[in-house]
């Protein structure tokens, strides 16, 4: 089993990181966890060639989680760039918010999402879907390499 | 007119060939009947004298051999001949006067010229003496010949022989020589004549009676299945007997012979000439004789004949012909003419009906000012007569004889005028106003013959042009007063045309104002999604957690109240979704399309039947008629109306739903009924409000949406909606579709 991997999350609400920190907490696994609260901050890190993550020539993290609404620059361009750069399209994107649009959904995928999830109102099957997201993209894609 | 020209011109030159033909095809005839009597009567002629020719040759022959006959009677009938023979036999050696005798008369015979050879044989066939050195050999025909005349006793002339050492023709003649010795007259010894047909025999047969180039007489006979020529021929560098034909050649003349032909045949002969031929078998003998002489020479005469019949045949047909085309060239040029004379007559009627239908008085006048001709509209215009008019003054019927001899001058000086304008006088004293348009007519030299004039009556004209001013005039004012008219409307109209663009103005607002609502109430909705959803997200979240991490500090009323909490988190949530759902049906666009109802019930039925396992429902699909509407809205119309039917006979433990639809007029009734707990229809009123609920919550789930958006999904779709029902019976739902077009 790994000891060690990171997960970018990209979020707003403090209320959701709570939950979503708790959730993690809940697997049982060492995850690192990365938050930026606005798009800005999150574009800084992941495409400003002096950053930690450009300029020690870090791993890049097991999982993005990104919310859709957030301020500065939306989730949607935030995406974008992400998949349209070298260093960062390989990284497994799942877009985690509250819109449940048709239209939403349909521009997360055609930007590259690897998956949408609708962040639920019961806090059970919200634990459960973190716990997924984390078993799917973390940990299976772990053991596969 | 010219077709029938044409075909009676082709059927006089047919009669015409035709004529010529017959003619010339009977002076045909007659001539080849005249050359063919000619050359019959030649033939006839020819074969006459071949026939007469025959006729002595054989004669001729048969003389010959009676005369070689008689020669031979001399010795054969001669008892000192036969002594002396018999003492010559016995001795040959002594010279008696008998024996002297008897070879003095051989010799003799052998000198005269018809005789090669003289030989005297005994009857062993030995040759005894001889005149010259034998040639014949014994051992074939002559010997048998011989023999013949040993035992028979009488003279015997053999046929034609071929002498196998010179091979000349020879004939025999074997003539026993009879001894009587003691009463018994035997024949002791043959003498035998070697006869060479050269000498007579041949000249004999060759020789004409009358001259000729290719008269030929020949003798032949037959060996097996051969002929044999005889003689030598004329027209063959072959010896005798060395010719042989088959018999088979039927077109010989000689093979026809031996095949028992007699008298004159056509035939074709060893030289493969045709031939004409007398054919005659030669008494006491094999032979046969054949005179014959060519075609060629015999119709020789007939040659000429023939150019002097082909000679006049022709000139009698070129004379006919030159008098059929005579005729025929007199017969159409008078043809023609009469045509010409008849289109020149019909060409000249054509000009003078033209003339006379014209509505113009025209008129002709010569150099010297006199009428020279006039159509029937001159005499309407003048009221005189055509005889009156002809031969007077022109410028007698104007009202201004002076200008029309102006005019007329005019004419013969420019050669023409143009729309001179003159009036005529009649008789009756009414006055034609005209414009008259003359040129000169010339003969054939160019010499000016007179005038050509014609007049155009302008009375009504004249007339016309008047009343045409005075409508111009009126509709003048017309057009006037109708333009001030339409000023006026046009102001009218223009002041509505302003007030109708502030009208539009204000729609263009209030459209504006419409959408801008709109577009909040769709961001409203998505502030409710997203924005009221949050904080109901935490309040779930934290209550999990101090539920997980806290259980310890709570008693068993916090811990109540904590789930309450949660519960009522969750009923939030979907009161927020229907919500939402509800308020974007008014925004919403239509599709419409064909529905298949009995497909989509089933399909909802399906669906619903999954999320609602473990119950004993029996579900009934009438006949339903397809519809005319959005196909997500209508299944979202049955999914509410059926799980509602479920959720409301839960209580009933044999749940029966039915569905189906009619027809009722323009519109297609659907309905479900259910047998569940029903309702009381003095709440009707409060079925289709949003959030209004006749049941509580407790017992029945729900947040008071469904039939609301049901409700609205069919105002939308046009339609209507209501429902009747009764407490613990049952409820049924209506709702209609307008029917498409055509659909029945």
């Amino acid at each position: 089993m790994t000891d060690y991997s990171d997960v970018v999350l990209v979020e707003d609400n403090y209320h959701d990181i709570e939950m979503i920190k708790d959730a993690l907490n809940d697997t049982g696994e060492k995850i690192s966890i990365w938050i930026f609260r606005d798009g800005a901050d999150a574009a800084q890190f992941f495409f400003n060639p002096e950053s930690s993550f450009r300029s020690n020539n870090t791993q890049p993290p097991g999982l993005i989680l990104l919310d859709l609404k957030i301020p500065k620059i939306s989730g949607l361009e935030l995406l974008k760039r992400l998949k349209s750069d070298e260093k960062t399209k390989n990284i497994p994107v799942v877009i985690f918010t509250s819109s449940n649009e048709a239209s939403d959904r349909r521009a997360g995928y055609q930007y590259g999402a690897n998956s949408y999830l609708v962040k639920p109102l019961d806090a059970d099957i919200f634990s459960d879907h973190i716990r997924k997201i984390i078993n799917y993209w973390i940990i299976m894609n772990q053991n596969a390499t | 007119m010219a077709i029938p020209l044409f075909e009676k011109n082709r059927t006089m030159l047919f009669i015409a060939v035709m004529l010529f033909a017959t003619v010339s095809l009977l002076v045909i005839v007659i001539g080849f009947l005249l050359y063919q009597s000619q050359k019959k009567d030649i033939k006839n002629a020819a074969g006459q004298q071949l026939t007469a020719i025959a006729d002595l040759k054989v004669r001729e022959i048969e003389s010959w051999r009676k005369e070689r006959i008689s020669d031979a009677n001399l010795i054969y009938n001669n008892k000192t001949f036969s002594a002396g023979v018999n003492q010559y036999f016995n001795r040959p050696s002594s010279s008696s006067g008998s024996q002297q005798s008897i070879l003095s008369v051989l010799k003799a015979m052998h000198e005269s010229n018809q005789n090669k050879n003289v030989l005297l044989v005994d009857k062993n066939k030995k040759v005894k003496w001889a005149a010259e050195a034998p040639s014949v050999d014994f051992s074939d025909i002559h010997s048998l010949v011989i023999e013949e005349a040993l035992t028979k006793k009488i003279i015997i002339l053999s046929d034609f022989y071929i002498d196998k050492k010179t091979n000349d023709a020879h004939l025999t003649m074997s003539i026993p020589v009879l001894f009587a010795q003691s009463g018994n007259e035997s024949a002791i010894g043959v003498v035998v004549i070697v006869i060479d047909p050269e000498l007579h025999l041949y000249p004999t047969i060759k020789t004409w009676p009358i001259p000729n180039s290719s008269g030929e007489t020949l003798i032949i006979h037959r060996e097996d299945d051969e002929v044999v020529y005889l003689n030598q021929l004329r027209n063959a560098a072959n010896k005798p007997m060395m010719m042989r034909r088959s018999v088979h050649e039927y077109k010989l003349p000689t093979a026809l012979a031996v095949l028992g032909v007699k008298g004159i045949v056509d035939g074709i002969d060893y030289r493969r000439e045709k031939v004409l031929a007398s054919i005659k078998k030669v008494p006491d003998s094999r032979w046969y004789l054949i005179a014959k002489i060519d075609e060629k020479e015999i119709y020789a005469p007939i040659a000429q004949r023939f150019w002097i019949i082909a000679f006049f045949v022709i000139t009698i047909i070129i004379i006919c012909g030159a008098v059929i085309a005579h005729i025929w060239r007199y017969q159409e040029s008078k043809h023609y003419r009469l045509q010409v004379e008849r289109e020149d007559k019909r060409k000249s009627l054509y000009a003078r009906s033209l003339i006379e239908a014209s509505l113009d008085p025209l008129v002709t006048i010569n150099i010297d000012g006199q009428i020279m001709d006039v159509n029937s509209s001159t005499e309407l215009v003048t009221g005189l007569s055509r005889g009156k008019l002809i031969g007077s003054d022109f410028s007698n019927y104007f009202t201004q004889p002076e200008k029309a001899e102006q005019g007329y001058q005019l004419v013969f000086k420019n050669g023409v005028i143009r729309d001179y304008p003159l009036a005529i006088k009649s008789v009756s004293g009414q006055i034609t106003e005209v414009l008259y348009n003359a040129s000169v007519y010339k003969d054939d030299s160019g010499a000016v013959q007179g005038i050509f004039a014609a007049a155009r009556d302008v009375t009504e004209l004249r007339r016309t042009q008047k009343e045409l001013k005075k409508a111009h005039d009126e509709l003048e004012l017309r057009v006037h007063e109708r333009t001030n008219q339409l000023q006026r409307t046009n102001e009218a109209l223009e002041a509505e045309i302003r007030e109708r663009k502030e009208a539009e103005k204000l729609i263009e607002l209030r459209t504006r104002l419409l959408e801008a609502t709109n577009k909040e109430l769709e961001s409203f909705g998505y502030s409710i999604s997203h924005d009221l959803r949050a904080p109901l997200r935490a309040i779930d979240g934290y209550s999990r957690m101090i539920l997980r991490d806290q259980l310890d500090r709570l008693d068993s009323e916090g811990k109540r109240k904590l789930e309450l909490i949660r519960s009522n988190t969750q009923m939030m949530g979907r009161l927020i979704d229907d919500l939402l759902a509800f308020s974007r049906l008014v925004r919403l666009e239509i599709i419409k399309s064909r529905l298949d109802m009995d497909g989509l019930i089933n399909d909802t039925w399906n669906e619903l039947q999954i999320i609602n396992p473990g119950r004993n429902l029996s579900f009934i699909v009438e006949k339903v008629p397809a519809g005319w509407g959005d196909r997500t809205l209508i299944k979202q119309v049955y999914s509410n109306l059926l799980s509602n039917a479920i959720k409301y006979t839960k209580t009933k433990t044999e749940a029966r739903i039915e569905t189906g639809g009619y027809t009722d007029g323009d519109d297609n009734i659907y309905y479900v009924k259910d047998n569940g707990v029903g309702f009381d229809m003095e709440y009707y009123d409060k079925l289709f409000g949003v959030f209004h609920r006749l049941h509580s919550s407790d017992d029945y789930e729900g947040t008071g949406v469904g039939l609301a958006i049901v409700q609205r999904i069919i105002h939308r779709h046009g339609g209507r909606v209501w429902a009747e029902g009764k407490v613990d019976e049952g409820a049924v739902f209506y709702f209609t579709l307008q029917r498409e077009d055509g659909l029945t």
